[in-house]
Order: structure tokens, then sequence, then C-alpha cells
């Protein structure tokens, strides 16, 4: 079923996707109609990122994080330990209820009529609640909680919601991107949920559109040696520590693997793949600059490589390359990038690195180092990226600009399928597989009624249109 | 026998008061309702109390938020 | 006559300071950046945390922890002279072209001195202009430890820069305060 969309004239918005030309009008990506509509169809329906467990270790902790343009309260709950996200607006008159950035709170009191909230959303108070001037306690506490997130799901430390209580289980939602994305969250010596985040989330706003880092970020090889010239050309790979660790693109000795793009057309997630033909894991490299770093790395993974020895690693992004989980959270091994949109043109981007829970300082301190100097507004690499992402947007407004398309073509076509991931496409790794993916989903949840409507909870759609 | 301190909740310094009143302060609304402090959220505005007395005899012996312009005194 | 003689030694090391610090900026400003760099001592510790939004009172959390957390910048000299290849390699998109940087230092206070070393707080103003329309600021106050140098008078030892940003608004920092 097509709900009836209309982005600009009486186009539908269908239209706006050249699947045999392989184009996608920037309209999509410029007008605030469209952005409104997507944080309704999408937004409110997907599974997003809200962080991680590590940041909250003690009942009572909090953190603020968000979902799509709102904000959300994660707490840990005082008595049961359970992790629970509310919107973080008061029932009352829709104040914001938590203006810190994080905390440890018994309940959470609106500054406005200081109604109040526990940490299960539960309205434990009001001013004036028992005056027979005011409510003559009257007030009906049982149904004026927090809004809550329709489900929750706490993914091996990584913690996950959605307003849509249709929508699927988190684990079908990933399909086959399950055991990539518990690969990604265990320890370099292959323990489960092995991660310590570094708090807190590093923040910084981005004049643009989500999509544009959102969507062409999840594998885009061709832009690196143009975008990050000047990091290669300064020589600052080599300058100290490297990718984190873990999963790099070399080994001391040759190991069996492929490398592609790759796309799942139907759930929207996809980026760079190492495919590994062999059992076990590769041989660890030495390449950090700080001492001792090295050698704690080597003796994760060969503990890693006797816990995998008759078993094939799991698929993953390459060394500092990530696959993207549907809408905007890029992954890889020891770090989550997301996009948080605000408006049609401007989108914040968070990031949370992590280390082994059980490395000492030193490592510890490497990685994040790496983390500091690597990602965000000061990041060797990621800074080249951000003027691009930024002057995409202006440059793809006007009225001229917004009536041409994006070529989205790359690769289009070559791809195959194949057994190890079921229903993904796989395709040269400098293809534009992944980000076709993206707009295959993306236009299902435009077009979509409800989670009826979408795979897998309709197992039958078929949302690939290239 | 000294008198128990009653701590001043008005004035410039009595929210930073009221948020750090200790465990075991005994309260008293004025609904006539009296307790002791059993937590303090520290956010100045409630505090956690278990009745002793209360306008509704159902809350005497369980705890409830008390909102700060509802407290009559406080005392150690 | 001994606490005037020291009266007018302090007035004279606080120029003497203060002209380090302008020239700092000047340098800066000027794109003069491996002179700048000059003026750092080899054991530098360039420190930037990120700031918190918290509760009244609860101030030691404001800071993210040099030991512990993610900062904006921790690092030292090795990584700065990285950032400056970079700058200085012609190709670094967000820098070309280059910004057009005003940085203006202020309130320059001498909080101590011990032997060769001086700790001295110090505000900035730093206004970025680039393209046509493109502005950023970045303003915040330093603390910085100073150890004095035959050659250039001075060398920067530590600093804490203290940012007045919680999200940082600006798309990329790309100069040095």
């Amino acid at each position: 079923m097509v709900a009836i969309i209309r982005a600009r004239g009486d186009r539908s918005i269908r239209d706006y996707i050249d699947p045999e030309r392989g184009t996608v009008s920037r309209e999509l990506y410029v007008n605030p109609d469209i952005f409104e509509q997507e944080m309704e169809q999408i937004f409110q329906r997907c599974w997003l990122f809200l962080g991680h467990e590590s940041q909250i270790p003690n009942p009572g902790d909090f953190i603020i994080s968000r979902m799509g343009t709102e904000e959300v309260i994660v707490v840990r709950d005082r008595k049961d330990n359970q992790i629970r996200a509310f919107l973080n607006s008061c029932r009352h008159r829709g104040m914001k209820v938590v203006r810190y950035d994080q905390g440890n709170a018994l309940i959470f009191t609106c500054p406005f009529h200081a109604w109040t909230y526990d940490t299960t959303g539960r309205l434990v108070g009001a001013g004036f609640q028992h005056s027979p001037e005011a409510y003559c306690g009257t007030l009906p506490k049982e149904q004026w909680g927090l809004a809550e997130v329709a489900q929750f799901k706490n993914f091996y430390g990584s913690l996950w919601a959605t307003w849509d209580p249709k929508a699927p289980s988190f684990e079908e939602y990933l399909g086959p991107f399950t055991e990539s994305l518990r690969h990604c969250l265990q320890a370099s010596d292959g323990t489960d949920a092995g991660l310590d985040m570094f708090t807190p989330f590093q923040r910084h706003r981005l004049p643009t559109n989500w999509k544009v880092p959102g969507f062409t970020s999840v594998t885009d090889l061709t832009h690196t040696a143009m975008t990050h010239r000047s990091a290669a050309a300064a020589r600052l790979h080599q300058d100290r520590g490297s990718k984190g660790g873990r999963d790099r693109a070399r080994q001391a000795t040759p190991f069996p693997m492929s490398k592609y793009a790759i796309g799942d057309h139907n759930l929207g997630h996809g980026g760079m793949c190492t495919l590994y033909h062999q059992n076990g894991v590769p041989e660890y490299e030495e390449e950090w600059y700080e001492a001792g770093v090295d050698d704690y790395f080597r003796e994760a993974t060969a503990r890693k490589a006797e816990l995998l020895a008759d078993k094939i690693m799991a698929p993953h992004g390459w060394g500092g390359g990530h696959f993207a989980i549907f809408p905007s959270v890029m992954v890889d091994s020891w770090r989550l990038r997301w996009w948080q949109p605000h408006s049609v043109g401007v989108v914040e981007r968070w990031t949370l690195s992590g280390v082994d829970k059980t490395a000492p300082k030193h490592v510890r301190d490497a990685v994040r180092h790496y983390s500091e100097r690597f990602n965000g507004p000061v990041g060797f690499f990621e800074s080249d990226d951000m003027e691009n992402w930024n002057y995409v947007f202006p440059a793809s407004q006007g009225a001229r600009a917004r009536k041409l398309d994006y070529y989205f073509a790359n690769g289009k076509g070559l791809g195959k399928y194949n057994d190890r991931l079921p229903g993904v496409v796989f395709n040269g790794s400098y293809t534009e597989e992944a980000q076709r993916a993206r707009f295959s989903r993306w236009l299902a949840f435009m077009e979509a009624a409800s989670w009826d409507d979408l795979y897998p909870v309709n197992k039958a759609a078929d949302h690939r249109i290239w | 026998m000294t008198e128990p301190k009653k701590y001043v909740l008005s004035g410039p310094h009595g929210a930073l008061t009221f948020m750090s009143l200790p465990e075991g302060t005994k309260i008293t609304t004025i609904y006539g309702g009296a307790g002791e402090i059993t937590a303090n959220p520290g956010d100045g505005a409630y505090v956690l109390v278990r009745f002793t007395e209360h306008q509704d005899p159902a809350v005497v012996g369980t705890e409830e938020f008390v909102f700060f312009n509802e407290v009559r005194e406080a005392t150690e | 006559m001994v606490e005037t003689q020291n009266a007018l030694e302090m007035v004279v090391l606080r120029h003497e300071v203060e002209q380090y610090l302008f020239k700092e900026a000047r340098l800066l400003d000027e794109r003069r950046l491996e002179e700048w760099l000059d003026l750092l001592a080899e054991d530098l510790h360039y420190w930037m945390p990120m700031r918190r939004n918290v509760k009244f009172g609860d101030w030691d959390l404001e800071f993210t922890s040099m030991d512990e957390e993610i900062n904006w910048f921790d690092e030292g000299k090795d990584i700065l002279a990285g950032r400056i290849r970079q700058l200085n390699t012609g190709v670094h998109w967000p820098e070309e072209p280059v910004s057009r940087f005003e940085h203006i230092i202020s309130n320059v206070e001498l909080v101590s001195v011990e032997g060769d070393e001086i700790r001295v707080n110090s505000k900035f103003f730093c206004y970025q202009n680039r393209l046509q329309d493109e502005v950023n600021q970045f303003v915040g106050r330093r603390e910085d430890l100073l150890r004095r140098d035959p050659d250039t008078g001075f060398k920067l030892v530590f600093r804490k820069l203290i940012l007045a940003q919680n999200v940082m608004l600006p798309k990329v920092l790309n100069t040095f305060l």
C-alpha cells in the first residue's frame, strides 16, 4: 500500500528517486516538509541508538539522549536496576524536565509546576497536590507518568529503543547484522558485552541535512583519497596509534578474507564488510606508538583466536571502516557514531568510543587519545568530512540546484547475493551499494502506513528498488 | 535540655538548606501531617517523608514526597 | 623599598607575559603556525575538557576528566605539530580557503611565580570569518603554566582551555586557542 505523500507540486515521493538512472532528487534533502515526514515515518518507527549501559552503572544514574529531534531520559531504576527511557517532556505543560546532561536521581522534578517523576517514570508528586485550593488530592497520578518508549533493548550493553509498539524485535530489525553488531560490542579477546564507553557523548553541530552524512558515509570509499588527502599527506596515521587495536585491515601474515560494500535493501543496513574465509582470527600486527599497547592487544587477540579456533568470525567492517544500522548509526569495532537530526538543515553528530572493560590504564589512555584526535570537530580525519558534508546543503538548496539529481549509480546492478549474509547484496568495496540500500528502505518507510507494510513484520515485502 | 535545631527554610539559603536536609529530619506539614525524612532527592522541591500522622490515615506508615511549600517545620 | 621593588618586578613580569601571549595570538592570526609551535615547550600538555550541564553545586562534574573521559583536546606538542602539518598541506578542506581568525587575549592575571615557572590566567575571544559568511566565535579562558626560556622569553608548558560551549556549535575547531 502506498500512502499519498506529496513533496513538492503533485509528484509523489517515489518520483524523486529514479532507480533506472540511479539517481535521487536533491529535493529529498532540502525540503522541510520531507524532513517533517521523516521524523514521523522513520524516527517514530525505527529502533534508535540511545547510549551504552556503562554510562549509567549505578541505580538512579541517568543520561540525556535523543530520538530524532526529541530528548529522552535514559535511567537505571533504583529498585529493579532496569534501564528505561522516557521522553524528556513534562506531562503537565511539556517543559523539559531534566536539563542536566547526566547525573544520579531519586526523582525528576519539573521546574515549572513541580510535577515530579520517579526512575520508572511514574508521577509521584505535584506542587499543591493536597491543597484544598488546588488539586484537592484528585490528580490521577497513575495516568500521568512520563511517556515511555514502546520497546527497549539492551543489546550486549548497547541501548536501543523505538516509539512504535508494532516494530519487530531488535534482533529481527537487525536481521543478518545481529552477529556483526554483537561482534563490535565484544572486547578484543572476544568477550561479549566487553566494552566500557568513554564518557561523555562527544556532540557537535553541522549545518546540513542528516542524510548527507547519515546515508553517504555508510560506505563511501571513493571520498577517502580526496577528502582526507591532508591527513594522508601529513602522515598523521603513522604518527601514533591506529584504529582501536582490533580487526585491522592489515595482518602480519595473510589471512583469507574478502572486502565488499554491502547493502540490505529490505532492512536498510549495510556498509563496509570483511568476509572471512577461514576459522579463527588474523594474526596481530603491531601498530601502536604508545609503549605496551601492542602487547595488550596481541595477547587479547591470541585469546580470541583460541575462542574462535573452530569458528569463522562474524562479518563486520574492517579497520576503521564500519557498517551502518538504519537510519543513522555507524558501528565499528570500537565506537558508535550517529546523526541526530535537528531540522532540515541542521544535524548533530554524536560519538561514543570504547575500550575493553579489562584494559589497563595505558591501553585505555591510548585508545581514548586516539578517539579524541580522530573524531569530530577537532579530529584529523573528520574535520575534513565536516566541510564537505556542510557545503553540500547550501549548494543543493537553491531553486535551480534542487531540481537536479544526485548520482547514486556507482556499481549499480553489479551486486550479488551471498549465502553468508542472506538477503544482503555484496558489491565492490568502492561502490555505493550500501547507500542505495539506504534509499530502498527509506522509501519503504516513507510510503508505509505502518509496520504491517514493512519487512520483516511483512515477511513478503520486497523493498529493493535498484 | 536544649531545643532541637530548627532549619531555616526561607530566605536566600532556604532552598540550599532544604536540598541538604539529612535523613531523620522531623517534618511537619501545613495540613497537620508529621513524619521523618527517609530520603532527600536534593532537587530543592521535595523530601521523601515517612508519615506518623497524616490528614489521610491511609498514608500513615507510608512514604510520600512532600513539596517544600507544604512543609511547616523541619527540625533535627 | 623591597616591596616597591617587588611590585615593580611584577609589573615588568606581567608586561613580559602579556607580550608573549599577544605574540602567540598574532602568530596564529598571521598563519605563522610553525613559529607559534616554537613558543611551546617540548613537554607541553594542551588540554580542553568538555563542559557538562550539571546541578548547582556539582561543580566537580562540570569538566570532563583528563584521566578518564573524552576531551576536546588532551595532547602534547607532537600532536599539535601534526595538526600544523595538516593545516599546511594546502588540501585541508575546512581551512581551504583559509579562515580569517582574530584572537583577542585579555584579562591577563599573574597567579604565581615559582622560580622559572609562572602561572597566568587569561581570556580569549577568537573570531573566525570564512568564505563569504561563515562565522564562528570561540570564547573562554585559559589557565597557563609558562616557563622562562632564554630564546623565546617563555615557553608554554601547560594550558587548560575553558571553552564556553556544551555541544560544540561550530562544525570544526581548526585553530589553537
